[in-house]
């Protein structure tokens, strides 16, 4: 058999699900790869020996730092399967573009990996912490980043072509999740670790960074990151809302009304009007009620109609103050306002392209918010009404 | 029983058509030029292209049963007419060299990385001299066999970019934001050549066809078929990936099907595109081979299935050698073929061939007349 | 040294009783006609025949005719032979002479009426008669001989046909006499439209051969081009259908058979009636069908038997297996060689932990396995059938189980492997299953070279292939290229019974039209009130 040039084993190669990138101290990147070790995922094979190994390397390029693995590591790695992307946020705030081109280049790294922020230690740390669920860290992650989105909306699950693309466009800046550790993160990295009910090292989510062009300029918390994902057809969200009667003092206990939106679309616009931009948000979405503390009655058509305004206003208000705060703080238009008025009006965008961001920081905003609230569960009325009654007996 | 002489149906023809057209032309970006709006400028060109096949076989038309080169012979005489046969093969060759090195650079950039072009381009050169050992109609046959799985692909890839969620419509406004030039632009003279210009090769084929009554009906609503996957492909590609990563990607139908991911199971399902691209190339490089030898038939006098071997592999020869690297083999592609090479033998020598077959069978016409 | 060309006696059917016409040729010894001396007739016979212990003489007397009768015994009945010729010939034996016992038609006519008889008037043709079971009876002075066919052997009894078994639908299966089999292709179409045409092939073996067909459904030219070609027949023995198979096909350097065989009546007959020629040869089972098409063999009568949703997906599941057994294992060893972005994540991790400490590349693995597996295959055909079963079933999986233990291949390859080797199992026919099985190890060696790319070229290849194979002049790949949409109907799916009114088209039959249309069934209309009911 002539020919194999391209031939690699099964038993040849390693996959690597993760990848972080670091600043170099001696040269310009200090690259740690995760490579899974695949014996310990058969059911029969599976030792209780380390699932992934790590090694790091420091060079000027990721390209070469890919191929140069194997200074330390056994097997040829095989990147099209990585997960997720470490950015440690010195890095991030020096700017990306050195190595995205690499990524987006090779034929080997594929769109359907998570770029990822890290704060609080080096980003290699983050690849070597164990989870008993999901032996591989960077698996671990990626699934955790998919669920959080689908679930609450915790996180921009941002991938390569988007963050790319972002980059490039006048009219949108890119985001990208971003993650901390809390506990040891000594302790995390070996098996033991996977042995406590309550693991002494877990890497979480932490918000989101933002970014102009590609640094990275500021970071915003996990619920404005809600605010964010607002924007982008946010599918699942649980809500707290206050839902005390108005005429209630501020001592009472407050009692708090738990809304699930089950589908939200939006709409971004953005318009001049006497050379004044403005941005406007539509959102339209369905609710439900999961929970509440309220004793209201759910059974009357005008208590539904209270809360659903409740909800609106509360989300109006999420997303009022959170592209306020951007345009503050930041001055970079994350949304894609711009793409907005680019489809609407490209004449007037092509004019006013190159100084987007700033005509973003001065816009005036407004924000419409239409909630359906569908249905509050399997129950009507809620205990608490008759809890209430009771007590007022 | 006899075998038959070589007859293609008209089913067939259409599916060559097809098969032809969308061979390279659904893989390479094409219409970049006018960015988001390259959808348009593939709709216009397609209607270009039916008009110049119409034209193409209204050449033919005139004179029943002929192919390209025996026009030649016919309008011009016998010494120019095999000397402008002997530019064509030639000409054939090269594209079809061009094409079969469009799609070897294909399979190296993205599977095999590191096995040397000669591999692909000595194997696929082994199946289409296999097929034209057999004749015309056995690649008549095979496209019909594989045509359904190379269309359903195509929607297929579509769909399931849809489902998978990656499908932005929006990337597709500004419709015609900056205006009609873009899409002119990217019309002349690239479009106009490639695909629909290639047609020229199916005026060597047209001529064997079994029954001659609708050709230009199924050849019309053929290239109109391809035009409409085309732009198809088209707005799948611009919508995915947006117009920015489209213009710098080498093969964009085959990154935007990397988007697709159903139920977690069904992903990175790009490698089964490039198979489909595989069998519209052999259909494109297989009828410019064919072309060129039916010329050669011509000028030698001998049947073109005992040069099948030796032809094939010059071509897999002079596919590795034409371009040094990647960069020049797309800059010749955009600068120096469709203006030196395209132009004059797609329009140019046509449009030549018109005065003299009018003149020449109204000189026919009037001698029937007249006895 | 046989340098002859072989024996080519056609019958026509409304000669009886006179000589039949026939090619005179060489054979050393054999006098054109026969003497009028017995004795000499006799002694030619006795040389003929090598002095076989089974040749049996009996003198008679018929008035004052002395005369012989001849046979072979093992070669007919001899109850038979007594019921019907010795007992009227001992009856004979008493009448009164008279002048017209000279007359061997008399004597037939006297002795011998409900019996179905010959004449021959050369040794040869007596000798032919006689290996076929005719008892001779030869009278001194008279150059002609009576031969009366006293039936055959005995032969196997009708069964279920051992290799095409179905669920629903008949269960007889053809037998090694040709005329039981002419009688149940008979017994299916009762049509004297139904004609049989014979054929001698064999240069030694002499063995009969029929074709069947309706005349006027069936094509003229591929009729006589089959008769052709059975004429050009040169072997020194045909044994089987399988023989005559290798030398009626349009070529033999193929994998695919050319021709479509059958073990029961049923399947036989429903080709005839489309327009197919069966071609039946004594002392083989299994009925020829010409011309076939590569469809043909993906269909088995019990679709015709069940509701068309079921076969039709059926047939689906057909076509997928074949394609199953193709690929399946070249894909395992390409995907896992040179593709590894095309598995989704977590398969592969799984595969990679099943393959640790195999010592072999996957390609080796799955020949070795497959080599395996046909050996294994092989031998639980030939072995008895009381050890055969178990041993193979048990055989393969424990053999595979074994050897995952040994640590020589790993789990995921058995699955594969004997996955594949199942699914060959599927089409009707068997020997269409040898092609998927070649074909399939070259596939494997192509997807080790050269991966997916590799396994494509090597399809499109096979595909070039089959479409330029003929079958008696018809594209092999009818009606899927070139594309006949009337004969959609019965080939990935199959339309009902009711809607399937046409002939195929590309057999160029002379009747296309089957029946004539009608409304598809449906319930009687009611009259509002239900009165029907109470009639």
């Amino acid at each position: 058999m002539t020919g194999c040039w391209d031939r690699e084993e099964l038993d040849d190669i390693s996959v690597v699900t993760g990848m972080a990138v670091d600043p170099g101290e001696e040269k310009k990147y200090r690259m740690t790869v995760e490579a899974i070790n695949s014996a310990e995922f058969g059911r029969q094979s599976a030792q209780g020996d380390a699932p992934v190994l790590t090694y790091t390397l420091e060079g000027d390029s990721l390209s070469e730092l890919s191929h140069k693995m194997n200074v330390g590591l056994t097997r040829k790695l095989v990147f099209s399967h990585t997960r997720v992307l470490y950015i440690s946020e010195e890095v991030a705030k020096g700017g990306v573009f050195g190595f995205l081109d690499f990524l987006e280049r090779s034929g080997q790294f594929r769109n359907d990996f998570s770029i990822v922020i890290t704060s609080g230690y080096p980003a290699s740390e983050f690849t070597k912490i164990t989870y008993p669920v999901e032996k591989s860290p960077s698996l671990k992650l990626s699934t955790q980043i998919n669920a959080l989105t689908e679930e609450w909306g915790g996180n921009p699950d941002v991938q390569l072509y988007d963050f790319i693309t972002s980059i490039i466009s006048k009219g949108i800046n890119p985001v990208a999740g971003m993650i901390s550790m809390r506990g040891d993160p000594e302790k995390g990295q070996t098996v033991e670790n996977n042995k406590d009910l309550s693991p002494d090292a877990l890497v979480y989510a932490d918000g989101m960074a933002v970014f102009k062009n590609d640094k990275m300029v500021g970071r915003l918390s996990l619920e404005e990151t809600r605010g964010y994902l607002w924007t982008k057809d946010l599918r699942h969200t649980s809500l707290s809302i206050k839902c005390n009667s108005e005429t209630a003092d501020s001592s009472e206990e407050e009692f708090f009304l738990d809304a699930r939106i089950i589908r939200s679309k939006v709409k971004l616009g953005a318009k001049y009007q006497n050379d004044r931009p403005k941005i406007n948000v539509k959102i339209n979405g369905e609710a439900k009620i999961q929970g509440t503390q309220c004793p209201n009655d759910l059974t009357k058509i005008n208590v539904f109609a209270e809360h659903e305004k409740l909800i609106e206003k509360f989300i109006k208000d999420e997303i009022t103050q959170l592209i306020i705060k951007v345009q503050k703080e930041y001055g970079v238009d994350i949304f894609g306002f711009g793409e907005s008025l680019n489809r609407q009006d490209h004449k007037k965008y092509k004019e006013v392209e190159n100084k987007w961001d700033k005509e973003f920081a001065k816009a005036e905003l407004d924000v419409k918010v239409d909630i359906q609230l569908l249905r509050a569960g399997i129950k009507n009325k809620s205990f608490n009404a008759d809890i209430e009654e009771r007590n007022q007996e | 029983m006899k075998q038959q002489v070589e007859k293609i149906s008209l089913w067939q023809l259409y599916i060559l058509i097809i098969c032809f057209q969308i061979g390279s032309a659904a893989l390479v970006g094409i219409g970049n030029e006018a960015k988001q709006d390259a959808w348009i400028a593939v709709i216009i060109g397609t209607l270009f292209g039916i008009a110049i096949m119409l034209y193409y076989l209204f050449l033919l038309s005139k004179v029943p049963g002929k192919n390209l080169f025996e026009l030649f012979v016919f309008c011009f005489g016998k010494w120019v007419g095999k000397f402008l046969t002997l530019l064509y093969v030639i000409y054939f060759f090269y594209i079809s060299a061009r094409v079969l090195r469009d799609f070897c650079e294909l399979l190296v950039s993205t599977i095999f990385e590191v096995t040397p072009l000669e591999v692909i381009s000595i194997t696929m050169m082994l199946v289409i001299v296999y097929i034209f050992q057999h004749g015309l109609e056995v690649l008549g046959r095979t496209s019909e066999v594989f045509f359904p799985y190379v269309v359903a692909f195509i929607v297929m890839t579509g769909l399931g970019i849809w489902f998978s969620g990656e499908f932005e419509m929006s990337n597709i406004q500004p419709i015609l934001g900056d205006g009609f030039k873009p899409v002119l632009k990217a019309l002349f003279p690239t479009m106009i050549t490639f695909p629909f210009g290639e047609a020229i090769t199916f005026m060597v084929i047209s001529a064997y066809i079994g029954t001659k009554k609708n050709i230009k009906k199924v050849s019309a609503v053929g290239v109109l078929t391809s035009g409409i996957l085309l732009t198809y492909g088209a707005v799948i590609q611009i919508a995915t990936l947006g117009v920015d990563v489209k213009d710098r990607a080498n093969f964009p139908l085959l990154s935007a099907s990397r988007e697709i991911s159903l139920l977690n199971f069904i992903e990175r399902v790009d490698l089964i595109i490039v198979f489909f691209v595989m069998f519209g190339i052999i259909v494109k490089v297989g009828i410019f081979f064919y072309g060129g030898l039916k010329g050669l038939e011509l000028i030698t006098n001998k049947p073109y299935r005992s040069m099948t071997l030796p032809m094939g592999s010059l071509i897999a020869f002079f596919t590795v050698v034409i371009s040094h690297n990647f960069v020049e083999h797309i800059e010749e592609g955009l600068v120096f073929v469709p203006f030196y090479l395209h132009i004059p033998f797609q329009f140019g020598i046509p449009l030549l061939l018109l005065p003299f077959i009018l003149w020449k069978t109204r000189k026919k016409q009037k001698k029937e007349s007249s006895s | 040294m046989s340098s002859f060309s072989s024996l080519f006696t056609r019958r026509k059917n409304k000669n009886r009783g006179r000589i039949s016409q026939k090619e005179i040729y060489d054979k050393e010894g054999i006098p054109k006609h026969f003497d009028l001396n017995l004795e000499k007739n006799l002694k030619s016979m006795q040389e003929l025949f090598n002095q076989t212990s089974d040749y049996e003489e009996i003198e008679i007397k018929i008035g004052d005719l002395k005369g012989c009768v001849c046979y072979l015994g093992t070669t007919l009945n001899k109850s038979e032979l007594n019921t019907h010729v010795l007992e009227p010939l001992r009856a004979a034996f008493k009448q009164p002479k008279t002048e017209s016992h000279k007359d061997i038609d008399y004597v037939r006519e006297a002795f011998f009426p409900a019996v179905s008889y010959k004449y021959g008037e050369t040794l040869h043709q007596l000798v032919w008669q006689m290996l076929n079971g005719y008892a001779i009876i030869m009278l001194d002075q008279h150059n002609r001989a009576l031969a009366l066919n006293i039936g055959g052997t005995d032969k196997r009894s009708i069964e279920e046909p051992s290799t095409q078994t179905i669920i629903r639908g008949p269960k007889e299966g053809f037998v090694e006499d040709i005329n039981t089999n002419i009688g149940l292709i008979r017994k299916k179409i009762k049509n004297p439209r139904l004609v049989f045409e014979e054929f001698n092939v064999g240069i030694d073996s002499n063995t009969q051969l029929k074709i069947g067909y309706m005349k006027g459904i069936v094509n003229e030219d591929i009729l006589s081009e089959v008769r052709q070609r059975i004429s050009k027949i040169n072997a020194s023995g045909i044994l089987d259908t399988g023989n005559v198979e290798e030398f009626i096909s349009d070529e033999t350097f193929t994998f695919f058979p050319l021709v479509f065989n059958s073990e029961r009546p049923d399947s036989i007959s429903g080709n005839i009636l489309e327009g197919k020629i069966a071609i039946l040869l004594d002392g083989s089972p299994f009925v020829l069908i010409v011309p076939s098409v590569f469809t043909d063999f993906f269909q088995s009568t019990e679709d015709y038997y069940q509701p068309f949703f079921m076969t039709s997906f059926i047939r689906i599941i057909r076509y997928m297996s074949f394609m199953i057994t193709l690929t399946f294992p070249s894909l395992y060893v390409a995907i896992t060689t040179y593709h590894h972005e095309l598995m989704p994540t977590p398969l592969l991790i799984n595969l990679q932990s099943q393959r640790e400490g195999v010592p072999f590349p996957a390609v080796i693995e799955i020949l070795m396995m497959e080599l395996t597996f046909e050996v294994l295959r092989e031998a639980g055909v030939r072995m008895p059938r009381a050890v055969g079963q178990t041993l193979s079933i048990v055989g393969a999986l424990v053999i595979g189980q074994a050897a995952v233990e040994a640590g020589l291949v790993s789990n995921v390859l058995v699955v594969v492997v004997a996955f594949s080797a199942i699914a060959s199992f599927v089409s009707p026919i068997y020997n269409f299953s040898i092609a998927a099985r070649l074909i399939r190890f070259i596939l494997i060696i192509m997807a080790a070279s050269l991966g997916l790319y590799g396994i494509l070229l090597l399809l499109i290849i096979m595909v070039i292939h089959l479409v330029s194979l003929r079958s008696f002049g018809i594209p092999y790949l009818t009606p899927v290229a070139p594309f006949k949409m009337k004969d959609q109907s019965d080939i990935f799916i199959r339309v009902p019974i009711w809607g399937d009114r046409y002939r195929p088209t590309y057999l160029m039959t002379k009747a296309p039209v089957k029946t004539k249309k009608s409304p598809p069934p449906s319930a009687p209309k009611q009259d509002s009130g239900g009165k029907k009911e109470n009639e």
